[in-house]
């Protein structure tokens, strides 16, 4: 190898440590927060919320009965749109009415929220404010709040930023780390758990890479558009083809087109549509949105996911006679090579295709994508600390272990304790999810011996979802004990889980200090050369010239 | 002899591709649609699927170039002709 080609590999391989090290700890919370969040709709929604274990009133005539009372009952300014969320475990619990006022024309235009319980059709909630208010209306269970840290934090566009550009700096220390590790197809099958620390680490992080580097590049990929889109590229995107008007251009693309007033009035087929929606095989309404209610023109559109499709449709249907007018997918109105790429891109990151094998699938994946992170900051420390990379103190290097350690298995104990917040203070979720996150960071910062602060945080995080059916058990009516056929399937098989994952926890015996074959001096560790990687060999090269 | 550091000017560098490459990505995603040869779909939409792997590019070029200055000269070229093409797609319309 040319000394230029080294010195590339070099600047690889610094490139590849240091966008590492830097985003290692957030990408760690992303990527497990994301793992937790492929199982956030249906099922963590499904376990968090009882009234979704009862049968359910709703059916397409309740639901026109509601929304044909809730148009009678408001001004008529409020039937510019008229929308119905279905309740379920995809995304809302209960029946959601709203009314709005046009808000294309006023901006201050106001809006009408009613909200009822699904197994006994009772008002439950009523607001009325500005139309930019209404969303933060919509009460927030366990699995909104984990899918929302993952998307922003909940930072808000700072937050979707900062996952956005995490995608990006994902995707660069995927392709440093082709450039670096030559030998992949060796590197698959590389594994020597028994030799020492450094090599436990480096074979972990390199064959779970290996591995599954199509997933971790599409996630790279995906999260960074998802991130960007709304806060950059759909702003620079309307820039020019536009005039920097997003809603037109969110108008020329997206399925649901307001239809042209025609001021003759007619009776609205609600129940008409739903029916056609709910009895279509395959396919469950989400939410059916009704444009100019009331007018012979109105258009209504169910908006569902199919069993068998990827993404979201959206059911056109004329609303005087229920006539359907098509179906599109969320953005089939793009066309071309781009409309079924970001048909597929929701889908692909959360794994919403497929069913439950997918589902584990991508989540075991996930929690792949948080070990490299993990692996790659404590390889970055190993070196430095005990290794020949080190420029400061190694009492700086392990500052930044116990940091790592705090933050990454702190996450893993507020993730378990988020599920005892669901059941014993929904309302305060995210206080107490973040006090319990600082707690075991401070925890983990004033130990001196990480090791066993990690094994302490883990085991907790084993004994709390061990007990976690317990809480069940004296939380909910009916649950695993004293029912464990007819309590719902969804928290029987969430047990199951628990206990599992949990004793598996428990059993697992981390070493409770660092491993004393690994305490040898700088110059030993770098001159056995038989165990050493590329990357090793090419940086204590580096040291040597 | 004292050996050539693998990065020159480190500082400008970094800021350069987490700030420099960023903004020259945002631009060139708002001025592609301006020149690229497809249907109005893929000419709006194709550009926010190319903005990764753009920035991408241009990250690897900026911290792996010899010269800080020609990553500069390079990215302000692609700033100036984008911006240029916006302006230019911005009177037509």
């Amino acid at each position: 190898m040319s000394t230029n080609q080294r010195d590339q590999l070099k600047k690889y391989y610094v490139l590849h440590s240091w966008v590492g090290v830097i985003t290692g700890i957030l990408l760690f919370v992303i990527a497990f927060t994301g793992a937790m969040s492929v199982f956030a709709r249906p099922d963590l929604k499904l376990w968090a919320n009882e009234s979704l274990h009862s049968p359910s009133k709703i059916t397409p005539d309740t639901v026109a009965e509601l929304m044909h009372q809730a148009v009678l009952q408001s001004d008529p300014s409020y039937q510019a749109e008229v929308h119905a969320f279905l309740p379920g475990p995809k995304v809302w619990t209960n029946l959601v009415l709203i009314l709005e006022q046009d808000h294309d024309q006023d901006p201050d235009a106001q809006a009408l929220w009613y909200e009822y319980d699904p197994r006994t059709l009772e008002l439950v909630k009523q607001w009325q404010g500005h139309h930019d208010d209404l969303f933060e209306q919509r009460s927030q269970d366990m699995s909104d709040f984990i899918s929302g840290f993952h998307a922003d934090l909940h930072l808000g566009r700072l937050g979707l930023i900062l996952t956005g550009l995490l995608g990006l700096t994902l995707m660069a220390s995927i392709a440093t780390g082709l450039f670096i590790h030559r030998k992949i197809l060796k590197e698959l099958f590389t594994f020597r758990p028994d030799r020492s620390l450094r090599l436990l680490l480096t074979d972990t992080h390199k064959v779970i890479s290996v591995w599954g580097i199509l997933f971790h590049g599409m996630i790279g990929f995906t999260g960074a558009f998802l991130g960007l889109a709304t806060v950059l590229l759909v702003p620079a995107a309307a820039f020019v083809s536009f005039s920097g008007d997003q809603e037109k251009l969110l108008e020329t693309f997206t399925a649901e087109v307001e239809p042209e007033r025609s001021g003759i009035h007619a009776s609205m087929r609600v129940r008409a549509v739903l029916e056609d929606a709910f009895n279509t095989p395959g396919l469950e309404p989400l939410r059916m949105s009704v444009y100019g209610w009331g007018d012979k023109n109105a258009l209504g559109y169910v908006d569902a996911v199919h069993q068998s499709a990827m993404p979201r449709e959206t059911h056109a249907y004329q609303m005087i006679d229920a006539a359907p007018l098509g179906m599109t997918t969320s953005f089939s109105k793009v066309g071309g090579i781009s409309g079924p790429i970001l048909d597929a891109v929701f889908p692909l990151h959360f794994g919403n295709f497929g069913g439950l094998p997918v589902k584990i699938l991508w989540a075991v994946l996930g929690l792949s994508t948080s070990l490299i992170a993990l692996t790659g900051m404590m390889i970055w420390v190993e070196r430095r600390a005990y290794g020949s990379e080190g420029q400061l103190a190694r009492t700086q290097y392990l500052r930044l272990s116990r940091l790592t350690i705090g933050a990454c298995a702190g996450l893993v104990l507020a993730c378990c304790w988020l599920f005892y917040l669901q059941r014993l203070l929904p309302s305060h979720i995210d206080q107490g999810f973040f006090a319990i996150w600082g707690l075991a960071l401070v925890w983990a910062l004033l130990r001196r011996n990480d090791y066993q602060t990690s094994r302490q945080l883990l085991g907790a995080s084993g004994l709390l979802l061990v007990f976690l059916p317990a809480l069940d058990a004296l939380s909910l009516e009916q649950h695993f004990f004293n029912n464990p056929i007819l309590s719902h399937f969804n928290t029987m098989t969430f047990c199951l889980v628990f206990i599992g994952i949990g004793l598996l926890a428990l059993a697992k015996k981390l070493p409770t200090q660092r491993p004393q074959q690994d305490h040898k001096t700088n110059a030993s560790t770098n001159t056995i050369d038989d165990d050493v990687s590329d990357m090793d060999r090419l940086s204590a090269a580096g040291d040597r010239s | 002899m004292t050996k050539e550091p693998l990065f020159s000017s480190p500082l400008v560098r970094t800021l350069t591709a987490v700030v420099g490459c960023l903004l020259v990505s945002v631009v060139m995603t708002a001025a592609m649609p301006a020149y690229l040869p497809f249907n109005q779909g893929d000419r709006i939409a194709g550009p926010t699927l190319l903005f990764p792997f753009v920035w991408l590019a241009q990250f690897f070029y900026t911290a792996m170039s010899r010269s800080i200055k020609r990553v500069w000269g390079v990215l302000v070229l692609l700033l100036i002709s984008h911006g240029l093409l916006i302006v230019w797609a911005l009177r037509g319309s």
